[in-house]
């Protein structure tokens, strides 16, 4: 396979869902400058999703995004899940894989969720070994994710933008950057994004991601299934212009609405994208 | 707290019938309940998702109410130890058999593992097609014991509410509007990737459904062979289905 003849990511991309793909094979040529895969979803996809994935990676640079690494847990790490995120995106000629800072199961059990980390100084060198770990067994520098959160475990020492820093300096890992979930949590927790935003290493978010939420009884949930809110787009501007222009990709994975909505808020990240790249030129 | 502590006492506490708030308390900051309660909701609202997904032949004969009420328990005895989520429910037809609330109904059992079993083909690679072995193999007792719970099984399968949806418009105007579905095709595609089985299975059905996956409507369908040549054939195939309507 010659994966998108080389093309780098870059601009706005779509975490791609089933219910678009049969349209993206449809239509000629590309409507965003990449795609987003879900790791998992490969496990167990039908023989047709993979044929229409193989057919898009001819078109589209596409990357991995895992949510099942478990980077967190105090379970060792799963080789064969390492082994099979590696060879699917050795398959697809994926550019980078990304997971989550956090954990999501333990004891051979799972939650399916993203659930946040003690920020504590002994779990920033547990995420950091780990990370040494996954990349070494990848031979590539994994790409770590900020969550959403909706409690805060006791005995933290760190803020999350403390925590975060000192594991991607740590292991030399890269971020990939959720302006919803950076939103959610200061909200939840009452932190300004801003101060997150001039703590964090920017030079190492490699990818950004957007999305919508809902409340929930007064709490901000990361639920991928609104449109991307003004505030969350405001963010995303400010963090544009420290950033500069950062590939990002839109998330929506419950009352999935039709492509042209996706391809709607994609255009207007191209152009915040744009007005970065000018203001770099 | 040592992290592993934190995180087994966490997830035991996502898993339990109910929220063991008193020994979750300690672990986490003020406002912790709420929090906690959500992400209670998010594995609810996965796994169950999980189950309708492999299972939704059996959701429909039960009722999405019902369905759920007996998914909440499962996922409570069964935690999912799988990192893709549409394995979960592996065991889903046996805790079926534990359930006082369908003992009178034991082919539902059946019908589950022929369903896990389908979901098996629709998402292997091509040649990795369903036996009718395989499908024997899911049953627990002597295929022999259970013909007839097998063969009711197979019939409720054959209850593609779609296609009983374009049965009552045939029946009712003599015309069909209603395209098959994504789920008609998704049954189609087993059934053609074990043609020669599923014929040996069900090959008035396969017949059927294959047609009308390739567009062809119930009358077109009757103008042709097997139908055409004995048209109670039709009727046989989706009989139960109309009365069970």
């Amino acid at each position: 396979m010659s994966p998108a003849g080389g093309a780098r990511v870059a601009g706005a991309g779509l975490s791609l869902r089933d219910a678009h793909l049969g349209e993206l094979l449809k239509t000629p040529g590309t409507q965003v400058g990449w795609l987003e895969v879900v790791t998992e979803n490969l496990f167990s996809a039908p023989p047709r999703f993979i044929d229409g994935l193989s057919e898009l990676a001819e078109r589209y640079p596409l990357v991995l995004h895992g949510v099942g690494l478990n980077l967190g847990s105090s379970d060792p790490l799963d080789e064969q899940y390492l082994d099979r995120a590696a060879a699917w995106a050795e398959r697809l000629g994926a550019r980078w894989l990304s997971d989550h800072l956090c954990w999501s199961g333990v004891a051979g059990q799972n939650s399916h969720d993203l659930i946040p980390l003690p920020a504590r100084r002994e779990v920033v060198d547990h995420c950091v070994r780990r990370i040494e770990q996954v990349q070494k067994h990848w031979g590539r520098t994994l790409v770590i994710e900020n969550v959403s959160a909706y409690l805060r475990p006791r005995g933290g020492e760190l803020s999350e933008w403390e925590f975060l820093s000192q594991v991607v300096e740590g292991s030399g890992c890269e971020i990939l950057l959720d302006l919803n979930n950076l939103w959610v949590n200061a909200k939840n927790f009452g932190f300004d994004p801003l101060v997150y935003l001039e703590a964090i290493p920017l030079d190492r978010v490699r990818q950004a991601h957007l999305a919508g939420h809902e409340v929930w009884d007064g709490i901000r949930v990361d639920t991928h299934s609104r449109p991307i809110c003004t505030e969350v787009w405001d963010l995303y501007r400010n963090f544009v212009a420290r950033a500069g222009p950062v590939p990002t990709a839109i998330e929506w994975d419950r009352e999935i609405p039709a492509l042209e909505v996706l391809l709607r808020e994609a255009r207007a990240i191209d152009v915040i994208l744009r007005g970065a790249s000018d203001a770099v030129g | 707290m040592q992290l592993a502590e934190f995180q087994k006492r966490f997830l035991a506490g996502l898993y339990a019938p109910k929220l063991p708030w008193k020994s979750l308390e300690p672990l986490l900051e003020s406002g912790g309940r709420a929090g906690l309660e959500i992400y209670r909701r998010n594995l609810v609202f996965a796994l169950i998702g999980a189950l309708e997904a492999t299972y939704r032949t059996t959701t429909e004969v039960l009722g999405q109410q019902n369905f759920r009420f007996l998914g909440k328990r499962y996922l409570h005895a069964h935690p999912s130890t799988e990192v893709d989520l549409t394995q979960f429910g592996a065991h889903f037809p046996n805790f079926l058999a534990t359930c006082a609330e369908v003992d009178e109904h034991p082919w539902l059992r059946d019908l589950a593992r022929l369903e896990q079993a389908w979901n098996q083909t629709a998402r292997s690679e091509p040649g990795h097609a369903i036996s009718r072995e395989r499908i024997e193999s899911l049953l627990a007792e002597d295929p022999s014991a259970c013909v007839a719970r097998l063969e009711r099984s197979v019939r409720v399968l054959r209850f593609e509410f779609d296609v009983l949806a374009c049965w009552r418009e045939f029946g009712e105007s003599g015309r069909i509007s209603i395209a098959p579905t994504r789920r008609t095709n998704w049954i189609l595609s087993c059934l053609k990737g074990r043609a020669p089985r599923a014929a040996e299975l069900d090959p008035v059905l396969g017949q059927i459904l294959i047609g009308l996956s390739e567009g062809k409507t119930l009358g077109q369908l009757a103008s042709q062979p097997p139908v055409r040549d004995n048209p109670a054939l039709l009727r046989d195939a989706l009989g139960e289905a109309i009365d069970a309507g």
